[in-house]
């Protein structure tokens, strides 16, 4: 039985769109998606989410995209702990565990759900069994001994790499865990750069792993906020080694290269930052195509331009509207065959400016070949202090191999979108 | 690349006017041996089937005891296809492991399987599977003189699907030999009177799973028996064998330029490769102007790899084709 039923997507006004479609919309209970996730059993398709203001976890049946179902809602372990983050693989669910607020200043944290009064969390990454896909059954936990851990990679098998505030570190460094006794995860390896330790001297900019670290082959692909971008060579698993680093400079907001991930056939990559504050107060923030042809030199091709509103909006800049404006994610198909690869269209979250498509063929000329953006949310969902004015503010995204899009925003529900423009190849 | 899962294929069956097509359709459906399929046609009513035995018939959908389903073409071919995905997930119509596609005879099957390979399609997972040609061996002669659309209906066949031979003369029976062997030789011919034919045969061993997935199978399109040319007629399939790995870079850049610059001429390609650093063959397709995103099957069958390749061309030289394949 469903726990919510589909809504009507006359929920969501559609601002502006182009080569984009409106498939559905469900509020999941008032309760925001982030990170998703999706696996297909029995012919039936499963998108497993975390919530951006909300605990715990939440299984929707978007069998029919056009009827999207809550079928489960769990919680998580609730004090002072966000469960942001999930990942499904080989029918096993690798949900992030971390400390509310890790990187805020205290009256922030407290608007998240962070209570000083109580100085315990929750941390680490929960290893469950999915098979049965609406009983998760925990296998394991996987412990940091520090803050926990943020977007993790999973692709199936007896790894899981994962983007961990270990302790003794400032920020977060690369772990790679055995899960092969998902019951007793074990660490095999990590990576760290100069200045995280708490025993070296820290660097003038502290740089963190964003995650997920992607790993393709026997490379990993690590978006390390202000180190940059960063390859290892992870041929052997006990011991990474650094094959290239790409640095931003001073571009980008204080969380430095949020996204680094691989399209290995044209050996090219994408290098996303994310804007963090509001009002476009960051350095400028930018989404660049990474030419990979010689790894050990990775170099820029170009930088996607910056959505302009279309005619049909009734503002004329997105920068001047409020709420956050930047990149935030590109879709990511940790290998998985329910999900959309990344051929020549490339779907961004932009906060203000919804959801942009880019034709990067030419990955010199990358060119916007559509949008979509909501109108404004019409209520605050929970406790959001963000955005400060209520704007549409797109976060997440996941493409499954039908071509629906699923799009996680902080004052709306699920939205699935479905792209009807021209056919790009690749 | 990655081996499609959870896959639903879909064959195209085509063939001439009054050339059977019906018949073999209401035979297959019949069987009790068929899984439950899903059957486009071109209007409900041109199907002979026992309407007495159709269970209902929603928004031009109708279901047969068997579970199999029957549907119109309704708009295109694309609409129709996410119609009957929807429904399939929405549970409104029973489960299918594969679709039919009757086209009218008159069809050239080009454009068809254009659509079919298109990523709209193939992102509702459905796979392009084989093509079936039914050939009237009464009149084969006739009409394939008269109508290009008819040869190209063999041309592109993977397997043909040889009726009325119980009513043919050996004459006539002969002449349609002929024809094929210009055609398409290396398609396998299977001789039906009345639409009786074994499933295996027409469908291949293990259908509905089996069909993109064993490459025993997949080697039944490459023998490599070249067309006689006793027939004036300009289509040819060149078929070739490299027993070298491929560079996918190579072979890509080749068939693209081949494609741009000779497309209109180019009735169909398929290929199973053995490419530098996949394990898997990888199989390739690609109609007039467009190369399709390669498949990978699970595995090679016990004879020794080398990549196979078929071209069918209407009205090019086979130097051009040859050349382009030199350099994959």
């Amino acid at each position: 039985m469903p726990v919510a039923t589909a809504e009507s997507t006359a929920a969501l006004r559609v601002h502006e769109s182009k080569n984009v479609e409106l498939v559905a919309y469900h509020s999941l209970g008032k309760r925001p998606n982030f990170k998703m996730a999706l696996q297909v059993v029995d012919g039936r398709w499963y998108l497993y989410t975390g919530h951006f203001w909300h605990n715990g976890w939440t299984i929707v049946d978007v069998t029919d995209p056009y009827r999207p179902e809550v079928v489960k809602h769990w919680e998580g372990p609730k004090v002072n702990t966000w469960t942001l983050q999930v990942q499904v693989a080989d029918g096993k669910l690798i949900t992030a565990l971390e400390k509310i607020g890790t990187w805020l200043d205290p009256a922030r944290a407290a608007l998240w759900g962070f209570d000083p009064s109580q100085p315990t969390w929750e941390e680490g990454a929960l290893i469950w069994d999915v098979k049965s896909p609406l009983e998760p059954r925990l296998l394991g936990h996987f412990h940091t001994g520090g803050f926990g851990t943020h977007r993790n990679f999973y692709d199936g098998g007896r790894y899981m790499h994962l983007a961990a505030n270990m302790e003794g570190y400032r920020s977060n460094i690369y772990v790679i865990v055995d899960i092969s006794d998902p019951a007793n995860p074990r660490e095999v390896s990590r990576w760290a750069v100069k200045g995280q330790r708490r025993d070296e001297p820290a660097e003038p900019q502290l740089a963190s792993l964003h995650g997920p670290p992607y790993v393709e082959g026997d490379r990993a692909w690590l978006s390390y906020g202000r180190a940059g971008a960063v390859l290892l060579d992870i041929s052997d698993v006990t011991k990474p080694r650094l094959v290239s680093q790409f640095s931003i400079g001073d571009f980008g907001s204080i969380m430095g290269c949020h996204t680094y991930l691989p399209l290995k056939e044209r050996k090219m990559a994408i290098l996303t930052t994310e804007a963090i504050l509001e009002d476009n107060r960051d350095s400028a923030n930018l989404v660049a195509l990474m030419d990979l042809s010689d790894e050990t030199k990775p170099r820029a091709m170009s930088i996607l331009p910056t959505p302009i509103p279309s005619e049909q909006a009734a503002y004329t800049s997105y920068a001047q509207r409020g709420g956050k404006f930047g990149p935030h994610n590109i879709h990511m198909p940790h290998h998985q065959s329910c999900l959309a690869k990344v051929g020549n269209l490339l779907h961004l979250t932009y906060f203000a400016g919804g959801l942009r498509l880019y034709d990067i063929r030419d990955p010199y000329q990358p060119r916007e070949i559509g949008y979509f953006v909501p109108g404004d949310p019409q209520e605050r969902l929970a406790r959001p202090y963000l955005p400060t004015k209520l704007v549409p503010q797109y976060e997440d995204i996941l493409i499954d191999s039908r071509g629906f899009i699923y799009v996680g925003d902080r004052n709306y529900g699920l939205t699935v979108l479905r792209y009807t423009g021209p056919d790009l190849g690749g | 690349m990655e081996a499609a899962a959870d896959t639903v294929p879909v064959i195209t069956l085509t063939g001439f006017l009054g050339s059977g097509k019906s018949t073999l359709l209401n035979a297959v459906l019949g069987s009790n041996a068929m899984p439950p399929v899903a059957v486009i046609v071109n209007e409900l009513g041109e199907i002979p089937i026992d309407h007495a035995l159709i269970e209902n018939v929603s928004e031009g959908i109708a279901v047969l005891p068997s579970g199999c389903v029957c549907c119109a073409v309704r708009s295109d071919l694309e609409y129709t296809l996410r119609e009957l995905y929807l429904k399939r997930v929405r549970r409104a119509i029973p489960d299918f492991r594969a679709v039919v596609l009757e086209t009218t005879g008159l069809a050239d099957p080009g454009p068809v399987l254009q659509t079919l390979f298109s990523r709209p399609v193939r992102e509702l997972r459905y796979t392009a599977g084989i093509v079936l040609t039914t050939v009237d061996c009464t009149h084969a002669a006739d009409t394939l003189s008269a109508y290009p659309e008819a040869m190209r209906q063999i041309a592109v066949a993977d397997r043909l699907v040889l009726t009325k031979s119980d009513l043919s003369s050996p004459h006539e029976l002969r002449a349609t030999g002929d024809w094929i062997d210009t055609l398409n030789p290396a398609a396998p011919r299977i001789v039906t009177t009345k639409g009786n034919a074994a499933l295996d045969e027409l469908f291949g061993r293990g259908f509905p799973d089996a069909l993109h997935t064993e490459s025993a199978e997949m080697d039944r399109w490459f023998t490599t028996a070249e067309p006689r040319s006793s027939h004036a007629n300009t289509i040819r399939a060149y078929s070739y064998s490299i027993p070298s790995p491929l560079e996918w870079e190579r072979v890509h850049a080749a068939l693209k330029d081949l494609l741009a610059s000779h497309g209109e001429h180019i009735l169909r390609a398929k290929g199973l490769l053995q490419i530098v650093g996949i394990d898997q063959p990888v199989v390739l397709q690609a109609v007039h102007h467009t190369l399709y995103p390669p498949d990978l099957l699970s595995g090679w069958a016990e004879h020794p790899r080398e990549s196979r390749l078929v071209v069918i061309v209407d009205g090019i030289e086979r130097e051009i084709v040859d050349r382009a394949v030199a350099a994959c």
